[in-house]
């Protein structure tokens, strides 16, 4: 079997064994069913392949055999294959079909059910869907417990929703965000409400949040906790210990909230310009 | 909606393929959300699942 045959032999859809049952049965079950049915398949096939080329490797040998069987003395066949250079040409040839039977078997081994690759897509799709809505779910409600207990405190009020929500974006760096990091942007779009810009307008390199937004998010907890809010502040408490245990993300968040923050500042300042 | 369903729920998802720590996170909080909150979080849970479930 050469290497197109055994690539035609791995494409072969009808040869896969059928269930007549399969498409009946829920989803999964089915799937499982398949699955088998195809690892059984795979197995068939690298047995197959293991034959054809312990066939194939001893060919050669078998040949040489019958040369001597014919009346060649055994040592004619031997200065007749060196001189010829029958003995490297069989060493080569049976490096070669030991490299196409393995490269076969790695062929055969690799292949996955396609209705598998599309399911996993499904599968992450969904998730995504409802990490997202899960993502801004708890950032309003941050956000509206910081404004409904009266801790509004960014000091350019009615922005601070838009700076809340570019923190929380559905993207960072041309990517959606995990259901993890919508948690974490989530709130630190709401703990950055809690902010002191004061007197930080015009220093572009201060750095407003790195290594503090946990910190920060701790501080509205203890806030709505002075004001009675005490479930609210025990979900700031969780959210802050949450952002602990991921400090990497938690600073790639700082770092992309940074911007976002720096952006809205800019544009109050733009508007104030031109207001004055 | 309990808690012992919504743990029920994520625990189902985990086996999905779900994000562990995610979801963790979700049940940590679930008593201290607000009704209405949990009520949210309840149905987007049961539906992923169901959802999930159907592929």
């Amino acid at each position: 079997m050469n290497k197109a045959e055994n690539e035609n032999s791995i494409n072969r859809h009808e040869a896969m064994p059928q269930s007549e049952s399969v498409e009946d049965r829920p989803s999964g079950e089915s799937n499982r069913e398949m699955e088998g049915l195809l690892r059984n398949y795979k197995s068939d096939k690298v047995h197959s392949v293991e034959n054809e080329t312990d066939t194939a490797l001893h060919s050669g040998t078998k040949r040489l055999e019958n040369a001597a069987s014919l009346g060649y003395k055994p040592e004619d066949v031997s200065r007749l294959a060196a001189e010829r250079g029958v003995d490297s040409r069989l060493n080569e040839n049976q490096r070669a079909i030991e490299q196409l039977g393995s490269d076969t078997t790695q062929r055969i081994e690799a292949v996955k059910p396609r209705e598998k690759v599309e399911n996993k897509a499904e599968r992450e799709k969904v998730m995504e869907q409802s990490q997202e809505q899960r993502g801004n779910m708890i950032t309003n409600f941050m956000t509206s417990e910081i404004a409904s207990n009266g801790l509004d405190l960014i000091p350019f009020a009615g922005s601070g929703k838009m700076v809340v929500e570019s923190i929380a974006g559905k993207t960072l760096s041309g990517r959606k965000l995990t259901g993890k990091e919508r948690i974490i942007h989530g709130a630190i779009g709401a703990g950055s409400l809690a902010l002191d810009f004061t007197g930080i307008g015009e220093a572009k390199d201060i750095a407003l949040l790195a290594g503090k937004s946990i910190g920060l998010v701790e501080k509205v907890g203890v806030k709505l906790a002075e004001r009675g809010a005490l479930k609210s502040a025990k979900v700031f408490e969780i959210t802050s210990k949450f952002m602990a245990g991921h400090p990497q993300l938690t600073a790639q968040a700082e770092k992309f909230a940074e911007g976002q923050i720096k952006k809205g500042i800019q544009s109050i300042k733009d508007y104030r310009k031109q207001a004055a | 909606m309990n808690k012992q369903e919504i743990t029920n729920i994520i625990s189902q998802l985990i086996a999905l393929g779900e994000d562990q720590d995610e979801l963790n996170y979700w049940l940590q909080i679930y008593d201290d959300l607000p009704e209405d909150k949990q009520g949210l979080l309840y149905v987007n849970l049961k539906q992923e699942l169901e959802n999930l479930q159907k592929i």
